[in-house]
């Protein structure tokens, strides 16, 4: 198990978190936050890039500093922007990583054919790294994190670039792999972590706002998301008075999505999404 | 499995290694090219030798002039008559006395300084005057023109050791600063290996630099001798002789044979070598990014070259510490326009090694744990 007890991260002058609290097991846990929240901070504590201020990281109730390399053994990182040699083929590139991560060289053989097999690059893998697109070194980061089957798992924006045929695939493999692992996903898309997270951890202002279930989580906005048909002309006007989050045009008609604590006649009550907590809670 | 093995295998594999090396070796050719015409002279030269000529003298002068003359080519600057006849009187009247006066008043040494200058070459010379006797300082060398001679004692040298120090800078500044250059910091520095890898490109950015200078110096020397067939004037004992024009003169202390005394040359340009590849990854610091850390090195150089210059000039504390790596490329630098100006005391090699190499590696450990324990 993963604990961040009473963790305070300052860069000098600038606090970027403040005395969060949190624990993870075996599972799926969404990390959801506006840009500068102190998401990728918060990563970078728990993958041993940054220290903290103040507070401790523990895992199995041992700090991780102490555990130094044992700890990063069972750590899978794929980073939101990363790079690669470029003259490197996937296959040695994945061999680099794997002597990194003290792998053993027999099984690191057969772990880069498993991996590549399962992010679809084996027919590429004696191409040159430099001549790949966007999604295909995602899908390489992808493998490098899964490359020593790490205990837990830590991926920012992991599915940024891929389309969404390898969006769903990634998504399949992340389910079949947290049954045993803790996952960590940072991200935009609030689709990703509504389909398969387990826990979604809200942060806002520089703290933990929430750390539930993305039911539980939607359940706060219950009665207060609606659906209804405005004019052209109206639009404005409604965006000012109330949040809206989302609209689409249905012949000369919009209809608009958005919150509102109270009901009125005309307007469908709709079931509240992830997206429509982010919205609501981020709408400064 | 071992990272550093790895990392060994990555810089050696690299296109700048091997783009260094080919620029290294182009230079080195070209010098050796520029020698070329007088491979016929040290093919006499080494005939002369092996039909037991080991000395130049007064009796045998003519003889050796007949021979080499024959060999000469078109438009010598000094000719071979010249040569020859300038070697004796140049045995009777050239002493290590006379060159530590040189040095004292090229470097305005006082007081203590100088008294050390004096005792060193006093030294020198009577370890030449014991090799002359002996038989083991030969004047015989390659006396042939267009300082035939310097080739061996100050352009291979020079050249290997600038070339081999620059690549070490620049392999060393490319293998520590990859995981940063490539964005791969974030993935490299959260695997098993951590920021113990840093130490390990270090490391093998050292084995690697080694290597270059050996691999540089065993071409350069292979090439030398396939253009001249040196042949059995490798076994000339040249020893003290190369006091007088030597760019190592602790070497001189040995009564060592020509191969000796480039194999000895090698070790030092070797551990020169190592020493600016230190001094490069101390330089990248806290600064992770090659081009200001060149910047940094460089002022960190001029710095010790300007604190080293400003020693008082009557201390002895001076005249150790003016033989710093710095110095020996401005030395480099500067050989190519005039002659030698080094003479070393006795444990040259042993304050150069303790004091600057005790430094630069309490630096590169300091530099280390620091980086243990910052933030990526």
């Amino acid at each position: 198990m993963l604990q961040i007890q009473d963790v305070t991260k300052q860069y000098q002058n600038f606090v970027a978190l403040e005395h969060i609290n949190l624990e993870f097991e075996n599972g799926i846990y969404g990390l959801l936050a506006p840009n500068g929240a102190g998401k990728t901070t918060l990563l970078k504590l728990i993958t041993t890039l940054l220290f903290p201020t103040e507070g401790k990281i523990l895992y199995d109730g041992v700090d991780i500093r102490k555990l130094d390399g044992l700890y990063r053994e069972k750590l899978g990182f794929l980073p939101q922007d990363f790079g690669y040699y470029r003259d490197y083929t996937p296959e040695k590139y994945l061999y680099y990583i794997g002597v990194l991560k003290g792998m053993e060289k027999r099984k690191l053989q057969e772990k880069i054919g498993q991996m590549l097999d399962l992010v679809g690059l084996t027919a590429q893998k004696k191409k040159k790294m430099k001549k790949f697109s966007g999604g295909m070194i995602q899908r390489v980061g992808i493998a490098q994190a899964l490359l020593n089957d790490p205990q837990i798992l830590v991926l920012d924006e992991p599915t940024a670039g891929l389309d969404p045929k390898e969006r769903m695939r990634f998504r399949k493999i992340l389910t079949s792999l947290s049954k045993d692992k803790t996952v960590l996903i940072s991200t935009h898309i609030v689709s990703d972590v509504e389909f398969i997270a387990n826990h979604v951890v809200l942060i806002k202002d520089k703290k933990v706002y929430c750390n539930d279930t993305a039911e539980n989580i939607c359940k706060k906005l219950e009665g207060c998301i609606f659906e209804t048909t405005v004019e052209e002309k109206a639009l404005l006007e409604w965006e000012n008075r109330f949040q809206v989050v989302s609209r689409r045009r249905e012949g000369n008609d919009i209809i608009v999505r958005f919150i509102s604590r109270e009901a009125k006649d005309g307007w469908r009550p709709v079931s509240p999404g992830l997206e429509d907590v982010f919205l609501y809670l981020y709408k400064e | 499995m071992d990272c550093r093995k790895e990392e060994v295998k990555r810089i050696l594999t690299s296109r700048l290694f091997w783009v260094l090396f080919a620029g290294s070796v182009a230079v080195n050719l070209w010098i050796i090219a520029n020698y070329r015409t007088q491979a016929s002279m040290v093919k006499a030269a080494a005939e002369l030798k092996n039909s037991g000529i080991h000395f130049v003298t007064d009796e045998n002068r003519e003889e050796i002039i007949l021979v080499l003359k024959r060999e000469e080519p078109a438009g010598a600057i000094v000719g071979v008559r010249s040569l020859v006849e300038a070697i004796p009187m140049m045995e009777k009247q050239l002493c290590g006395a006379d060159y530590a006066s040189l040095f004292i008043e090229e470097f305005k040494l006082s007081g203590k300084a100088a008294q050390l200058a004096g005792n060193v070459g006093r030294t020198l010379e009577e370890l030449l005057v014991r090799d002359r006797e002996n038989g083991t300082a030969s004047s015989l060398f390659v006396p042939c023109t267009n300082g035939y001679f310097e080739l061996f004692t100050r352009l291979l040298p020079i050249a290997c050791t600038v070339e081999a120090s620059l690549a070490g800078i620049l392999l060393m500044f490319c293998c520590v600063n990859a995981p940063y250059d490539n964005r791969l910091k974030e993935i490299v520095y959260t695997t098993k290996a951590g920021r113990k890898l840093n130490r390990f490109q270090t490391e093998s950015a050292l084995f690697s630099i080694v290597m270059f200078s050996i691999l540089l110096w065993g071409i350069t020397l292979f090439f030398a001798e396939a253009v001249f067939r040196m042949g059995s004037l490798w076994q000339v004992k040249v020893g003290s002789m190369m006091m007088l024009d030597s760019f190592y003169p602790v070497i001189c202390r040995f009564s060592v044979s020509l191969g000796v005394y480039m194999l000895l040359q090698v070790i030092l340009s070797v551990a020169v070598t190592l020493f600016f590849g230190m001094t490069a990854a101390i330089s990248l610091g806290k600064v992770h990014k090659t081009v200001p850390a060149f910047f940094k090195l460089a002022f960190c150089c001029a710095s010790a070259a300007t604190i080293t210059e400003i020693f008082p000039r009557d201390s002895v504390l001076f005249f150790i510490l003016r033989f710093q790596p710095v110095d020996f490329i401005k030395k480099a630098g500067r050989w190519f326009a005039s002659g030698a100006g080094f003479l070393s005391v006795r444990y040259y090699e042993t304050a150069f090694v303790l004091c600057w190499g005790t430094l630069l590696l309490w630096l590169l450990v300091r530099h280390y744990k620091h980086f243990l324990t910052e933030d990526i």
